[in-house]
């Protein structure tokens, strides 16, 4: 079998074709590949949703519960509850109101060691457990509801919890229950879904030591799946879906499309990322509206953080969702919580017939709106047409090293020849000074993504500042020393070994943006299309387009992770607050993006959220590979 | 002895009432027992509409005079200790709830995961381990009419068992064969409820045997309908006619097994009911139904006048000693112990 760079071999044809028409290639491939993702919201390119699990029997039972009256009650003494603790969880009067509907009750202590400064801060979550009469106790629902005290920037839970009890309330008199069913509160937000999750599965997801999750003094068995509820009122006028969990994983879709069906046929009115499906005859203006849900989607995934408290189950194999309610605003119709419980309670009977964990559906989507999909074979192709271009780029650039011998080869002749040529070849790239190159960007990466701790620490003894100001500018100074990095090594070097370092980075972004592909699609897609044009056009120096030059470095140097990570928040503090004078926004940004470096370190500390490391470790030691063949002199040699 | 009395008494009867006419062939039937396969092959909750199907289909020739003893009945899964069944201990095949078909005289001799492919092979071709108790064999012979019903999930030339194998329609109809040849049966009524259930019985080469099958090639079989008490799918559609059939014949009754095959039009089942009738060398239009769902019973006719001796009756009966009840005292006699 011919290799194919080996020219001697029929692949001749193909090399000629890609060394001819790289620009074009690369350059029509990345549109390609981004009007091609654009198409895909077009029903062309989707499907509708269907039930691939033939287990859940979807809404055809009989709806026993009627959760309205009940509901009502325990509403309204939670909040009376609430007003005597207004930010703390009223722990009595939920485990006595537990103990009432004689669950297994139980409480579960958590401990977060801050891990800037010597603090902590303890949280308790309460659950109850509905054993299944008839079964072995070796499976379990959970129905979640995260607690807010009235002090809380977030919208109020308590008809969610009042919604919890109730349910809690008609399952304990049915005989049905194949599972065990865990109602469970928890403070804090994710922070205590995460504790409790640790601890019901004795792991640890983030760094040692950080979150103590301690022990459950009571359990259950596998849990299989998990509705996690968000009511903001007890009267509701929408229903939100919210499946984007950590790291960008998604529930399956048997899951997602049980929870929609199941909202419809009550005749509530169902949104995917709070936007409503429209019926329009307009075929642009549909597609234009279902673009819209998707690449709403795509950045929500792309952050890799959670939408809600089902975020976190993922991890554990546990399919999850959250029911987000919201009240009306304006006009429209409302419904109460007698539907809204009847829509729990079906998904939890669907929930209950399952006989084994969710598999049959797809747990790699995109979703347009609430009734179509894209499945993973459909989006793939146009991200590997952007992405495929950097290859391109590299193999083309690594036969033009080659070239030159072959080149001199047909000139001249024989077999001895060549292979001499090829040598010399091979001596001519300094691989020491190419391979430490690369090794000591990685290094520097590396160093960079444990350095916030140490970045604290000086920041707080030296000039007493916050945790987030000694982050920050902890990032700026070392964006800075990276942006000099080439400036310390003014030597110059020959241009082949420029330009391998170019085909080694280029290979190494192309693969480590399928690879995050694999996970999270939608971080790897934002990201090929911000990097890929400016990388694909990066070539060590010529002497001539100087001017082009000057443009690549001011791209470059915009396009790195932390200045572009503080253009992202500005610009999304910029939507937020539209209205705002230039100055308070700058500032406001600012504070944004101070907020969300710690965030996403703390976040990477505790929940494992790995997009801070891929970033600082992979994409980060990559930039300035590329910056430094950007700026490296090249020694031309005669 | 006691048989030829009743016989005796039988014939009398016919012979001076005059009010039952001997069919014209009640002696051409060529069979001299009934037996009854009926299969459930699938397992899961969401399948509680098979095991309704056999169930009904049991209850039915039940009734219909074959005994337990003869009838071979495999159920893959148990319903009705299902946790999920929100009527425990029950299995019911209709919405009104009228009839629990897993009544107390339910024997099922193959169950859970007893039912296999090899368990049914062997079954059929009688190959089955000496130490298997009379209750699970096929103890048939040349002159036995064999009811065949199968039911669960199915594709283009196969039927699946449980959730792990399937027997093929090739390895079906060799067992059939074999049957023949070892003398296992004298008619078989063949009758499958899956999907594109006609495949099943386009390899059958053994004479002697009437198919019909629930669907054809290509083609789903349905559901009937749902009991949301429940929360499953109760019955398939095809059962569900032919149950209705079934339900209006009595063991005297004259209906033909025509139609039988005629229970299920396409406006009821939504598919089309596949008959093959080439190996069967009756004409269906004079098999009656009971043939097979029905069971022969062991009559014999005669024309001679037998003298019937009034049996013997001992007329002394014992007389029991009458016993006066009396209430007893209210409270202890403590007068003993002031």
């Amino acid at each position: 079998m011919g290799l194919l760079t080996d020219p001697r071999t029929g692949n001749g044809k193909i090399i000629k074709f890609v060394l001819q028409w790289e620009k074009w290639l690369c350059f029509f491939m990345y549109i390609g590949g981004i009007i091609w993702t654009m198409l895909l919201a077009l029903p062309v390119f989707n499907d509708s949703t269907y039930f691939s699990e033939n287990a859940l029997l979807p809404g055809l039972v009989m709806k026993e519960c009627s959760l309205e009256a009940s509901a009502k009650q325990f509403h309204n003494e939670l909040i009376e509850e609430m007003k005597r603790y207004p930010d703390k969880m009223p722990y009595p009067w939920l485990l006595a109101k537990f103990n009432q509907l004689y669950l297994d009750v139980y409480m579960h202590n958590f401990t977060l060691n801050y891990p800037f400064r010597e603090q902590q801060f303890t949280g308790q979550n309460v659950y109850g457990i509905v054993r299944a009469p008839r079964g072995a106790s070796t499976e379990a629902i959970i129905v979640s509801v995260p607690y807010r005290p009235i002090s809380s920037v977030n919208l109020n839970t308590a008809p969610s919890i009042a919604l919890l009890l109730a349910f809690a309330k008609c399952c304990r008199k049915q005989k049905y229950w194949a599972k065990d069913i865990i109602f469970l509160v928890t403070e804090h937000e994710q922070l205590g879904m995460q504790a409790w999750l640790e601890a019901y599965h004795g792991v640890t997801s983030g760094q040692d030591g950080i979150l103590m999750s301690g022990d459950l003094s009571g359990r259950s068995g596998s849990i299989q799946a998990a509705i996690n509820l968000e009511l903001h009122g007890m009267k509701i006028a929408s229903v939100d879906v919210k499946v984007e969990g950590l790291n960008g994983q998604l529930p399956n879709l048997d899951l997602v499309n049980l929870a929609q069906d199941m909202i419809t046929k009550e005749g509530i009115r169902r949104t995917f990322q709070r936007r409503p499906d429209v019926n329009v005859k307009n075929k642009v203006s549909k597609w234009w509206y279902q673009f819209n849900t998707l690449i709403s989607m795509i950045v929500t995934q792309a952050t890799g953080v959670p939408t809600g408290n089902h975020g976190l189950f993922h991890r554990f194999g546990i399919e999850a969702i959250t029911l987000e309610g919201f009240e009306r605003s304006g006009r429209g119709p409302e419904v109460s919580f007698y539907q809204v419980g009847r829509v729990v309670e079906s998904i939890v009977r669907s929930l209950n017939n399952l006989l084994e964990r969710f598999h049959q559906s797809f747990f790699f989507y995109l979703l347009p709106s609430t009734d179509r999909y894209i499945s993973i074979g459909l989006y793939m192709p146009p991200l590997v047409l952007i992405i495929g271009g950097l290859f391109i780029k590299a193999f083309a650039s690594w036969i033009r090293l080659q070239d030159t011998g072959i080149k001199v080869e047909e000139n001249e002749n024989p077999d001895t020849k060549i292979s001499q040529l090829k040598q010399n070849k091979v001596e001519e790239f300094d691989i020491a000074s190419i391979a430490s190159e690369i090794l000591w960007s990685h290094i520097i990466g590396v160093s960079i993504m444990s350095s916030p701790k140490l970045f604290t620490s000086i920041g707080s003894q030296l000039w007493d500042l916050p945790t987030e100001d000694s982050i920050y500018y902890g990032f700026i100074v070392t964006t800075v020393l990276t942006m000099f990095w080439p400036f310390y090594l003014r030597r110059p070097r020959k241009s082949d070994n420029v330009a391998l370092v170019c085909v080694v980075a280029s290979i190494e972004v192309a693969t480590t943006l399928l690879c995050v592909a694999m996970h999270n699609f939608s971080l790897a897609l934002l990201t090929a299309i911000i990097y890929v044009p400016t990388a694909l056009a990066i070539s060590p120096k010529r002497e001539i387009n100087s001017k082009f030059r000057g443009l690549l470095h001011v791209f470059w140097i915009l396009l790195h992770p932390f200045v572009v990570a503080s253009i992202l928040v500005m610009g999304y503090t910029r939507l937020n607050f539209p209205g705002e004078p230039l100055m308070s926004i700058l500032i406001k940004g600012i504070q944004a993006t101070k907020h969300a470096f710690v965030f996403s370190v703390i976040d990477s500390m505790i929940y494992g959220n790995w997009f801070y490391n891929v970033t600082v470790a992979i994409l980060l030691p990559n930039w300035i590979l590329f910056w430094n063949v950007i700026n490296s002199k090249i020694a031309f040699d005669s | 002895m006691r048989l030829v009395t009743l016989s005796a008494i039988l014939s009398i009867y016919l012979l001076r009432a005059n009010a039952w006419e001997i069919p014209e062939n009640f002696a051409e039937t060529g069979h001299s027992n009934n037996w009854a396969v009926l299969v459930d092959t699938s397992r899961f909750w969401f399948n509680y509409r098979h095991v309704a199907n056999v169930l009904s289909i049991y209850r039915s020739v039940k009734r219909l005079g074959i005994p337990d003893s003869q009838i071979i009945l495999m159920i893959a899964d148990d319903m009705a200790c299902n946790p999920r069944n929100p009527r425990p201990a029950t299995v019911f095949n209709n919405i009104k709830q009228h009839i629990n078909v897993y009544g107390d005289d339910v024997e099922v001799d193959y169950r859970g995961y007893e039912v296999t492919v090899e368990n049914f092979v062997r079954l059929l071709t009688g190959r089955l381990p000496p130490e298997t108790p009379r209750s699970k064999k096929l103890l048939t012979d040349e002159g036995s009419n064999i009811l065949i019903y199968l039911t669960g999930h199915g594709g283009n030339g196969f039927l699946k068992f449980q959730d792990s194998e399937e027997i093929t329609s090739q390895e079906l109809s060799d067992a059939l064969e074999q049957m023949w040849q070892k003398r296992r049966y004298h008619e078989i009524l063949f009758v499958v409820d899956t999907c594109q259930a006609s495949s099943m019985y386009e390899k059958f080469y053994s004479p002697n045997i009437l198919a019909v099958a629930s669907s054809l090639v290509g083609e789903d079989s349905l559901s009937h309908h749902v009991d949301p008490a429940v929360g499953v799918y109760i019955i398939d559609r095809y059962t569900y006619y032919a149950l209705d059939f079934l339900e209006k014949v009595e063991p005297s009754s004259s209906k033909k097994l025509s139609e039988f095959l005629k229970v299920c039009p396409k406006h009821y089942c939504l598919s089309t009911v596949g008959v093959r009738t080439d190996l069967f060398r009756r004409d269906p239009k004079t098999v009656p139904v009971t043939d097979f769902f029905g069971s022969l019973r062991p009559v014999e006719l005669t024309m001679n006048i037998v003298n019937v001796l009034p049996a013997h009756v001992n007329k002394t009966q014992p007389v029991e000693p009458e016993v006066k009840y009396t209430y007893v005292s209210q409270f202890p006699n403590l007068s003993s112990y002031t």
